[in-house]
């Protein structure tokens, strides 16, 4: 049984890594109240899975596999578009600079991408190795190998529509 | 192709860009107490809502046991309708045992969603079944009791009577069937459709699907209340044409 003390220090964890969750959250979810909801069931879930992580493996790659876990067989609820202007930090900011409309192109692209092709590009964006990918989303290295080409393929179309072929 | 470390730039920027909310240990700690609204919990808290109907036929049946003792005939059925509901129940605990170990194994995303759907795929028809017994029971216990209570005795019907019960009856196990078949089955599409997802030749709209299968399940379930509460309106009506209650 999960002791007070362990919540604590668990939710010190969590509250830490928190960044991890929102982005999950983020590129899973139609509606700012959905991706709150998301939110709170990944921790929910990462606090009901705490008493079976071993410390073999990192403490992030194991937060991102029950937060990709959970988002992928979440029900979602709502049919309005989450928009990337929904998460900006300033609106005059993402209209003005050539950045930021990238930015947004980025964003808009990544949710339209399946599921598990979501997951791959997330994770191989926020620094993950093949192997943690394949560990994580519980595909093959090889696999995993030719997903992200077609992914990156499929980005860079939607980016740079010069570059479709 | 777009070379990778534009690609990686661009993601460092617009994580810039983005404005997540911060939320401390004590929000944190409220989240952990939160009711969950994962597909495990989903079919977790249906088993919890048959448990809670039989417990009431049981203690129906357990009434008629006391009451009606003296009857050997109602006797023995209700002792032997206790006896396989308390069967049932025991199974149904069980389901609720491995449906919570397999929501606590820290798996990866394809076994845990691949365990879930060989668990129902596997025991569909126990669960459906399961959940039918209820209804199978709980009526005629119900009805029997309700009878001691207004006339100490059970009531004869004319014929035309037992017919509307015997359709009421049907009714409601053909409706229990439709509501958990539906269910279950809608859990299934669900958790397919999120394994599919990992494979390359199966690339459809499947949210839609997801969404569409939810409409048709809520319809039906109007339809099957609809029939329901069409001929409890009749039967209620029938029995007091004939001065019954």
């Amino acid at each position: 049984m999960n002791s007070k003390s362990n919540k604590k220090e668990f939710s010190r964890l969590i509250s830490n890594n928190q960044a991890i969750i929102h982005k999950i959250s983020s590129f899973y979810t139609d509606c700012m109240e959905d991706k709150e909801d998301l939110f709170q069931e990944i921790c929910l879930q990462l606090w009901r899975s705490y008493p079976s992580f071993n410390d073999q493996s990192k403490f992030s790659t194991w937060m991102y596999k029950v937060a990709i876990n959970t988002a992928i067989s979440h029900v979602r609820r709502c049919k309005k578009s989450l928009k990337f202007e929904d998460l900006k930090k300033d609106v005059s900011e993402v209209n003005d600079t050539e950045s930021a409309q990238q930015s947004k192109l980025l964003y808009k692209a990544i949710t339209e991408l399946d599921k598990v092709d979501r997951a791959v590009i997330i994770l191989w964006l926020d620094g993950k190795k093949y192997e943690e990918i394949s560990e994580i989303l519980g595909l093959s290295k090889s696999n995993v190998s030719v997903k992200l080409v077609r992914i990156k393929e499929k980005l860079s179309g939607k980016l740079n529509p010069k570059n479709v072929k | 192709m777009m070379e990778d470390k534009k690609l990686k730039d661009m993601w460092t920027q617009m994580n810039n860009y983005l404005n997540f909310p911060f939320y401390g240990i004590e929000n944190i700690e409220k989240f952990l107490e939160r009711k969950s609204s994962s597909i495990f919990t989903k079919i977790k808290s249906n088993i919890r809502t048959v448990f809670v109907f039989q417990t009431l036929g049981i203690l129906f049946l357990i009434m008629d046991i006391v009451f009606y003792y003296p009857d050997l005939y109602i006797f023995s059925l209700s002792v032997a309708a206790l006896l396989v509901l308390l069967v049932i129940i025991k199974y149904e605990f069980d389901t609720l045992q491995t449906i919570s170990n397999l929501q606590k194994t820290n798996k990866n995303v394809q076994e845990s969603l691949n365990e879930l759907h060989d668990f129902i795929l596997r025991n569909k028809l126990k669960m459906v079944l399961s959940y039918i017994s209820t209804n199978v029971f709980i009526f005629p216990a119900g009805l029997i009791f309700y009878f001691f209570l207004l006339y100490g005795q059970i009531k004869l019907f004319p014929i035309f009577g037992y017919i509307v019960f015997g359709i009421i009856h049907l009714l409601m196990i053909i409706g229990a069937f439709i509501i958990q078949n539906s269910q279950l089955d809608f859990h299934q599409q669900h958790i397919k459709a999120c394994i599919e997802d990992f494979d390359d030749q199966e690339k459809m709209l499947l949210s839609n699907r997801i969404e569409e299968k939810q409409k048709q399940d809520v319809r039906l379930k109007i339809m099957v209340i609809a029939i329901i509460l069409i001929v409890l309106i009749v039967f209620i009506a029938i029995l007091k044409k004939n001065g019954v209650g």
